[in-house]
């Protein structure tokens, strides 16, 4: 993508007809579109995630109301959310994702979950394999008729029993609390614009979460380094690292659950306008 | 492709061999320059844009029987446009969307017929753009975006995940129109 470009945020304003009064501005980037092949592709592109998020419910009041209004008004955009509509009901038959709840996105509360399971499985796992490497052990023991050696097997075996047994229970557990949502992990993910006003999403933490994680989809971010401030209500401040780097256009970091209690919070990034806000659920 | 000017046909001739002296490549360049106004028109939330199109036309048509020398077709239609989508600006006032906006009350059997269309338009489709396709629409709400991000991050950003769905998605819709006036037909 060309540098002369507009940015995406922008070609949306455009194409959400927010420009119309600015008469030097919508007339700069519409001679753009036209003359440029590569920035009226780029600009169509956006036309179509314009209609995925409409069609997903992740756009906000103002942007919805601007997709009614303004974009949906020619018969062309209107047969392009109609194919958009087909493409999605044929794809939704293979997947396997839970039924959207039919909430706005802004008031659904977003939380990632990000299980360490997999870490007690591979130990598990380790944990069976040495029980098969001793059993292994214990047979030519036998077939050699060495006492000791095998006393030393059982043993071994015995322990590795034990500790499987252990790590079975902790998985268990684990799963146990993902079966009730309860994460390892919270995490409060934000698209697209971010909420200044009002409590934010909620995001639920339970006595087992260990971590609090936030992702700010930025587009344009990747490899960018930002200065992240997290505050109370009160304008406390409750964490803070600098240089953080956003990968992927996206800003991610994670903090010690137990910095939070129940409340409110905002994410500060360097440069970046307005805050982040969430609000902290502790579930018993 | 048809042009169908409002004015003199003579006046028409003229402004094909303004747009250049091969009749072939006049036609050419002015379906070309109506696909960009058009678009252009469309961009600008017009519900009419191919009417609009002939207005745009129909002036540039007289503006360039007046004589005056204009080197770049391209700049004179498209401020041409502008003025026409401005003046359409003041004095139509919006109407609401049709209830069905969506296509969500569609006849049962084109839905279908657009359905089986869009099967055999995804068999259609090279390997590769099939599965990056299946893979664009994978999941449903945080499942979706994680599916994108790994998508991005395969294929080196979220640009180009958007115009690679886009050109599939424009492959797409181009057979399946073929599909369903074939079925017509």
């Amino acid at each position: 993508m060309k540098e002369s470009f507009p940015a995406e945020s922008k070609i949306r304003e455009y194409l959400l007809g927010r420009l119309d009064d600015q008469p030097e501005t919508e007339d700069q980037l519409s001679r753009q579109m036209i003359f440029d092949d590569e920035l009226s592709e780029i600009v169509d592109s956006v036309e179509d995630e314009i209609i995925e998020d409409y069609l997903d419910g992740t756009l906000d009041e103002s942007d919805k109301k601007a997709v009614e209004e303004y974009f949906l008004r020619p018969p062309e955009r209107r047969e392009k959310l109609r194919f958009a509509r087909l493409l999605r009901d044929r794809f939704a038959k293979n997947n396997k994702a839970v039924a959207e709840t039919g909430q706005p996105r802004e008031s659904r509360p977003v939380v990632v979950f990000r299980p360490r399971l997999r870490q007690s499985i591979y130990i598990g796992l380790a944990a069976a394999v040495l029980l098969v490497v001793s059993c292994v052990v214990y047979r030519a023991g036998v077939r050699r008729g060495v006492q000791s050696q095998l006393e030393i097997s059982r043993n071994a075996q015995s322990e590795l029993e034990k500790q499987l047994e252990q790590e079975r229970q902790n998985s268990a557990d684990v799963a146990k609390r993902l079966e009730k949502h309860e994460p390892l992990v919270a995490v409060a993910t934000f698209i697209g614009r971010f909420r200044d006003t009002g409590p934010g999403q909620v995001v639920k933490v339970w006595p087992g979460t260990q971590q609090v994680g936030v992702e700010i989809q930025m587009p344009g971010s990747s490899g960018k380094a930002y200065d992240v401030v997290v505050q109370s209500k009160s304008g406390n401040q409750i964490w803070a690292q600098a240089g953080v780097k956003a990968s992927s256009d996206s800003l991610a970091f994670e903090m010690l659950r137990r910095l939070f209690t129940a409340g409110d919070y905002c994410v500060v990034v360097s440069s970046q306008p307005g805050r982040y806000c969430f609000q902290i659920k502790v579930e018993k | 492709m048809t042009a169908q000017p409002a004015s003199d046909p003579g006046l028409f001739e003229k402004f094909l061999v303004w747009l250049s002296a091969d009749r072939d490549q006049a036609l050419k360049k002015h379906e070309q320059i109506q696909k960009k106004i058009t678009k252009y028109l469309v961009r600008k939330g017009c519900p009419d844009s191919e009417e609009l199109f002939g207005e745009t036309r129909d002036r540039v048509i007289e503006i360039v029987n007046t004589g005056r020398e204009y080197d770049n077709p391209d700049a004179l239609f498209y401020s041409v446009a502008r003025n026409v989508w401005l003046e359409e600006q003041r004095k139509v006032r919006p109407e609401p969307l049709p209830d069905d906006f969506a296509g969500c009350s569609q006849e049962p059997e084109r839905k279908e017929l657009m359905a089986r269309c869009l099967d055999t338009c995804l068999g259609k489709l090279p390997k590769p753009e099939g599965e990056f396709i299946i893979q664009y629409y994978e999941g449903q709400g945080q499942g979706k975006i994680e599916a994108r991000k790994h998508l991005a991050a395969a294929l080196g950003g979220d640009n180009i995940v958007r115009i690679k769905a886009f050109r599939i998605r424009a492959k797409l819709r181009a057979c399946i129109t073929d599909c369903v006036n074939q079925a017509a037909n």
